[in-house]
């Protein structure tokens, strides 16, 4: 194994993240993984790495890399003011970076979190068959490494050169502007029968702001203007049952919250439906204040889409 | 069965079990059993099923069983999905068909529990508001096997149900400060071991010295039964405990 970055800046959060971890969820284990599943293929792609492979997720910037031997990487996801020795570099592209050089990440122009893919193997011990890290579990140092911190060494073993990649950077098409407003695919099926016909109707009609106590774990919302309030219910508490990605959860106060990779394993509040995977992606760059609204989405289409999506970055 | 938007819906079978299988997003399926445990003993013994059915396929991401419910969320890229509910509904009606067969699919475990002041700072408070003595509230907690309903909050952290009337205390409304590993605890009907230390609003009781997570491995899964076991200071000491 041979060092390849220390980490020289670390002021906000970074960390190694894939698709998450595997069969954790019943023993009370949160699965982590990626939170915009589409940067993170891309800057596998860009390197001929499969869509399981590790990257950095830099959340916000202020982080910095110094290069400690010759190395290829790709960059997707947010604009984070990310240059090379000082010289502005875009995102969405592969670079090569020579021993001694800096990469490093101020703060968010467009999005919130970057990706960094490596072309090496990265040193780093399997937790439930993942090299993801869960953030909220740092304090039970179970695996503490995976979340980058001032000062650390990451090594690895650099993949031949021969593997090349088709892609030098992403067709423009495949490039979101994460400034856009975000209108998030729901699907509605499940549970949704527990509330008034009436109310999904309204749900569908607002327009929510992102809360800044938004975080890896849940994404939290508010109805946008003041004088509209929130949609109150008297569900009762359901028996606590296991939680999917992007479940769209109602409390009792009516504003709504979306479970993301280290969401709880398991509760008990009535859901709205769950967001598509690929909504998430979206919803995964935008933070407070920005607006989302809702929108009712085929079932059929929503799984055709991610499985053709999967498929595209698995081969 | 119907398939409408994607959503495969059972209906209830005239005697059996009442149950939905849905799909919650675009690869995971829900199957929500109507009854809860306490109403129908037919309900945990299919949750462990269904745990079973899945347990070894190699096509399964993760599964969920809960108190009357599983969640099972699958590979898309090596699935068939309209084969995955067909397989669901079959396995389910033949279940239905053998569900008098209520044998035990979990295992069993003895958690010795040093139920002691020394080890739970509020247990003199819990006795004396629900006019116990000790060996009453030990007795109470110790004579019954508890079945492990769900995991969450934390790694290994179990929901065992349900404890007599008699010791069962609502959760504090607040956290109250750092719960220590080990710590054994009451939250309304139900009785829990902490993992780890951890910020926690539940009664604590008592202490065991026995580490449930350790090494990616809970040592408790759904299904499975627990009974505690009093043990006394020396003993506590001897197995590890830490005061």
């Amino acid at each position: 194994m041979t060092p390849i970055f220390r980490v020289t800046q670390c002021a906000s959060l970074a960390s190694f993240q894939d698709m998450g971890r595997r069969s954790c969820m019943q023993d009370g284990v949160a699965v982590g993984g990626v939170m915009d599943l589409h940067a993170h293929a891309w800057a596998n792609r860009l390197l001929s790495k499969t869509i399981n492979a590790a990257t950095i997720e830099v959340t916000f910037g202020m982080f910095a890399l110094e290069v400690l031997s010759d190395v290829r990487i790709s960059l997707t996801g947010a604009d984070l003011a990310a240059s090379i020795d000082e010289k502005p570099i875009m995102p969405w592209q592969s670079y090569f970076l020579s021993k001694g050089s800096v990469l490093k990440f101020e703060r968010p122009r467009s999005g919130v979190r970057a990706y960094i893919g490596i072309a090496a193997q990265i040193d780093l011990q399997h937790f439930y068959q993942s090299l993801s890290a869960v953030i909220k579990e740092e304090p039970l140092s179970l695996d503490a490494e995976k979340v980058l911190k001032q000062g650390q060494v990451i090594s690895g073993k650099a993949l031949s050169s021969s593997n090349h990649s088709n892609y030098v950077s992403v067709p423009n098409q495949f490039i979101p502007d994460y400034n856009s407003p975000l209108v998030l695919d729901l699907l509605s099926g499940y549970q949704i029968d527990d509330f008034d016909p009436t109310w999904l109707q309204r749900f569908l009609s607002r327009d929510f702001e992102i809360l800044p106590s938004s975080n890896r774990m849940a994404y939290l919302l508010r109805p946008r203007e003041s004088q509209d309030e929130a949609q109150t219910h008297n569900i009762e508490e359901l028996a606590s049952e296991g939680i999917a990605f992007g479940a769209v959860q109602i409390p009792p106060s009516g504003e709504p919250v979306i479970l993301l990779n280290e969401r709880q394993t398991i509760g008990g509040y009535p859901k709205a439906g769950c967001i598509s995977r690929l909504s998430a992606s979206d919803l995964a760059q935008r933070f407070a204040p920005s607006r989302v609204s809702f929108r009712l989405a085929d079932f059929g289409q929503a799984q055709k889409r991610y499985r053709e999506f999967l498929s595209f970055f698995s081969n | 069965m119907q398939v409408s938007s994607g959503i495969c819906f059972k209906q209830p079978e005239e005697d059996g079990i009442d149950y939905t299988i849905s799909w919650a997003n675009e690869d995971t399926l829900f199957v929500a059993f109507k009854q809860s445990p306490q109403k129908s003993s037919l309900v945990p013994h299919a949750v462990r099923q269904i745990g079973q059915f899945y347990k070894d396929a190699p096509n399964v991401i993760q599964i969920v069983p809960s108190y009357q419910s599983v969640l099972v969320q699958f590979d898309l890229l090596d699935s068939d999905l309209r084969k995955i509910e067909a397989d669901l509904i079959s396995f389910l009606q033949a279940l239905e068909s053998t569900s008098s067969n209520n044998e035990l699919l979990g295992r069993q475990h003895i958690i010795p529990v040093y139920y002691s002041p020394d080890v739970a700072a509020g247990l003199d408070v819990l006795l004396k508001e629900k006019n116990l003595s000790l060996n009453e509230l030990i007795n109470y907690h110790c004579r019954q096997f508890y079945d492990v309903y769900a995991l969450g909050f934390l790694p290994g952290f179990a929901y065992l149900g349900f404890v007599p009337d008699q010791i069962a205390m609502p959760r504090h409304q607040q956290f109250k400060g750092s719960v220590p590993q080990g710590s054994v605890a009451i939250a309304d009907q139900q009785t829990a071991i902490y993992p780890f230390e951890s910020p926690g609003g539940w009664n604590v009781i008592g202490r065991t010295p026995i580490k449930v997570y350790q090494s990616q491995k809970s040592l408790l899964g759904v299904g499975d039964t627990v009974q505690f076991k009093a043990i006394d200071k020396q003993e506590y000491l001897q197995l590890g405990g830490e005061l």
